[in-house]
């Protein structure tokens, strides 16, 4: 290994193209899954507009849509694009080549073959009925083998590396990457192969979901901003000690929790949660303290450079949500959000906020240098990102605030008991529809990403690359 | 800092410690608790939980299918926390012991619909068939969709069939057709009244009365 590390660094533009295949296919395959959830969303929303809507079909029946939507959020778009970005940042950040092209291929189509065959077992009522966790038995072992596959590939990609010196993100990559193997072979093995007795697999399913946010998916949208802020503003990070400090405090302590208050299970583990929750407020203070230091007074590069403005949307989005979970567990708080929409609200701005436009930072950055191995890249459309930008940031916020409005007026009204069940579910309807139009603008958002994706693949097989587009403006 | 194992191990203690946390240990604690008799009430020698006759065993499946748990809670709150038990949800908080018979567990995080831990307890049979078919028919303004697809619509020839549905008017079937279950609604229909947590347990007696009296003195003083 060592002497692995006195070799010369591969030059980055070596480093895009060998990654090249393998992680389009992984962020390709993302993007559209993305898209397919996002409409099972709205399908679910339209639900609560006429409950009578595609009632018939035992397929688009609220509960399968339901889990149809949050699995192919999560192991359609959120995992695999966290695998691409990943694997990514250890090349660039190791200096090295991606390891195993041919396997993270295959792993990339068979775990969205997997994904594929989940989604629609859960719309013919194959689903566990595990929240985050819904995928059909008979995907599981696949499922696992493709993203071992995949994660090997990128443990021995950051084995060979050619830098010595680690940077923050490399570590919270790696957690992601060691993380989800052993929360999902404890979920498939505990849940599926041997259930485990009783309230015992609620427990474990709280701890697979809570796990799979705010780990797996939480460490990957984090090391991407880590990397991008000090990247493109051209400062070092403030303090590594600090990143790495953040890093054991989110995963000693962001792993616990999950069990809402008053659980039936064991006192301590509500407490556990509680307070493992509540811990989580020194790093995520430390991450925000670490970023701003590095970013003061300097907000020229917002308006010119697209992944810093999506990755400062996505530090925002991952405060608040932070923030909202926090606030969620405290004692008197927690009575009144539990088992409302306001944990749904939190689920909605942690994945569709803070993850997405991580990734989507990410991608703005990435997709170019990855379809052009030299330092001459073809452009995105700056109108279409403007408009990507607007929508999903619009989409987003409009949905969240509905969710929590129709959150916190459910736990306040369901205290009072003028109130029936039905009039107080009746009256959050209103915040429900309103929430409608933010779907549909996400997946506006989305389709016109996809476009300016079109768009600059055309413009690459013509060769209208950054240098050309200069060169024709000076003509001009 | 800079050397890959540590990473693994600081990896590998930070998981290993909410793993014994949430998975193992509660498993030590809870994963091999038995039905017990230890119920307060009247002392009696009756064993809770029970397990479920076979039909609510098949009505799980269904449940499960329909992912009816994206909606329904299967949970009581204890009073201090929520509103359940005043809701008329529950006589007491859930324990572990209610779910020991449960699997797949339905608990739930979402309460889209009202909970289901004691629906048992407050619906027959046909009142939860007339709710899958049409929740409407009962709850004029309810908001869960209904589920045409586990009910057949036949043509009466000859006897009306004794498992059709009694539809309230307004909601009843065109004459001479009859609105008859399919097993999976049957089935769905067992579970759902098989669905009930009233055993009371050490670490849930039932509520206290509230009296006017003077609040219980204290029987052992301190040592001096």
């Amino acid at each position: 290994m060592n002497m692995n590390r006195r070799c010369q660094p591969i030059p980055r533009t070596e480093i895009d193209a060998s990654c090249s295949v393998p992680l389009l296919s992984l962020l390709g395959g993302g993007l559209l899954w993305l898209l397919i959830g996002c409409i099972f969303a709205l399908i679910a929303s339209l639900k609560f507009h006429a409950p009578h809507f595609l009632a018939n079909d035992a397929h688009w029946t609220y509960g399968r849509i339901h889990a149809a939507h949050l699995t192919a959020l999560l192991y359609g778009f959120a995992l695999p694009s966290a695998l691409g970005v990943g694997l990514w940042l250890l090349c660039r950040l190791g200096r090295m080549r991606l390891a195993g092209l041919a396997v993270i291929f295959i792993g990339a189509v068979l775990w969205n073959l997997s994904v594929a065959v989940g989604v629609a077992g859960i719309l013919c009522g194959d689903g566990d009925g595990y929240e985050s966790f819904e995928m059909p038995r008979y995907v599981t072992a696949t499922l696992f083998v493709s993203y071992l596959l995949i994660a090997t590939c990128g443990v021995l990609t950051f084995h060979r590396r050619r830098e010595d010196t680690l940077y923050p993100s490399q570590w919270f990559v790696l957690g992601s990457l060691f993380w989800f193997p052993w929360i999902f072979s404890t979920a498939s093995a505990l849940l599926l192969c041997h259930p485990a007795r009783g309230v015992m697999q609620a427990s474990i399913a709280w701890w697979f979901a809570n796990n799979l946010s705010y780990i797996v998916l939480g460490f990957t949208g984090l090391a991407s901003i880590f990397y991008f802020v000090p990247k493109l503003l051209g400062r070092p990070l403030h303090s590594t000690r600090l990143a790495i400090f953040a890093f054991w405090g989110l995963a000693l302590f962001g792993s616990l929790g999950g069990v809402p208050d008053g659980a039936p299970l064991p006192a301590w583990m509500v407490s556990l949660s509680m307070v493992g929750t509540v811990l989580t407020a020194i790093p995520v203070l430390a991450v925000i303290l670490n970023l701003y230091q590095t970013a003061r007074n300097d907000t020229r590069a917002l308006d010119t450079d697209t992944t810093l403005r999506f990755t400062y949307v996505a530090l925002i989005f991952w405060l608040i949500a932070n923030v909202q979970r926090i606030v969620g567990v405290l004692p008197d708080v927690s009575g009144l959000t539990n088992y409302t929409w306001y944990p749904v609200a939190q689920w909605e701005l942690f994945h569709c906020g803070f993850f997405a436009f991580a990734i989507f930072g990410a991608i703005y950055f990435i997709v170019p240098r990855l379809l052009n191995g030299s330092d001459d890249l073809p452009v995105w459309s700056p109108r279409l990102i403007q408009w990507h930008f607007g929508t999903m940031l619009a989409g987003v916020l409009i949905s969240y605030l509905a969710l929590l409005v129709a959150g916190i007026g459910q736990g306040y009204f369901l205290g009072n008991p003028d109130y029936t069940f039905t009039q107080i579910m009746t009256g959050t309807l209103i915040p429900l529809r309103a929430g409608t139009t933010g779907d549909l603008l996400f997946i506006i958002g989305v389709i016109i990403f996809l476009l300016n994706f079109a768009l600059l693949l055309r413009q690459c097989r013509h060769g209208r690359t950054e240098k050309a587009v200069a060169q024709r403006k000076e003509r001009a | 800092m800079n050397n890959g194992p540590v990473v693994f191990l600081a990896l590998f203690v930070a998981m290993a410690g909410s793993w014994l946390a949430f998975v193992m240990g509660p498993e030590l604690q809870i994963g091999a608790t038995r039905p017990t008799t230890s119920i307060v009430a009247g002392m009696t020698d009756e064993i809770y939980p029970n397990a479920k006759p076979g039909a609510a065993r098949q009505g799980a499946e269904v449940y499960r299918a329909n992912g009816c748990v994206a909606c329904h809670t299967q949970q009581v709150q204890p009073a201090a926390l929520g509103p359940d038990i005043n809701r008329g949800w529950g006589v007491r908080r859930s324990t572990a012991y209610d779910y020991l018979f449960e699997s797949p567990l339905q608990l739930g995080t979402q309460r889209i619909g009202p909970d289901l831990a004691n629906a048992g307890r407050r619906m027959d049979a046909n009142s939860i068939l007339v709710r899958l078919y049409e929740p409407r028919a009962i709850t004029p303004r309810s908001i869960m969709p209904p589920y045409p697809y586990l009910f057949e619509n036949h043509k009466i020839t000859g006897i009306p069939s004794p498992d059709a549905l009694q539809l309230p008017a307004g909601f009843t079937p065109p004459t001479g057709c009859e609105i008859i279950p399919l097993p999976e609604a049957r089935a769905l229909a067992a579970y759902v009244t098989s669905l009930h947590q009233d055993g009371y347990l050490y670490e849930a007696p039932p509520p206290v009365e509230k009296t006017n009296g003077p609040p219980p003195t204290a029987k052992i003083s301190p040592a001096k």
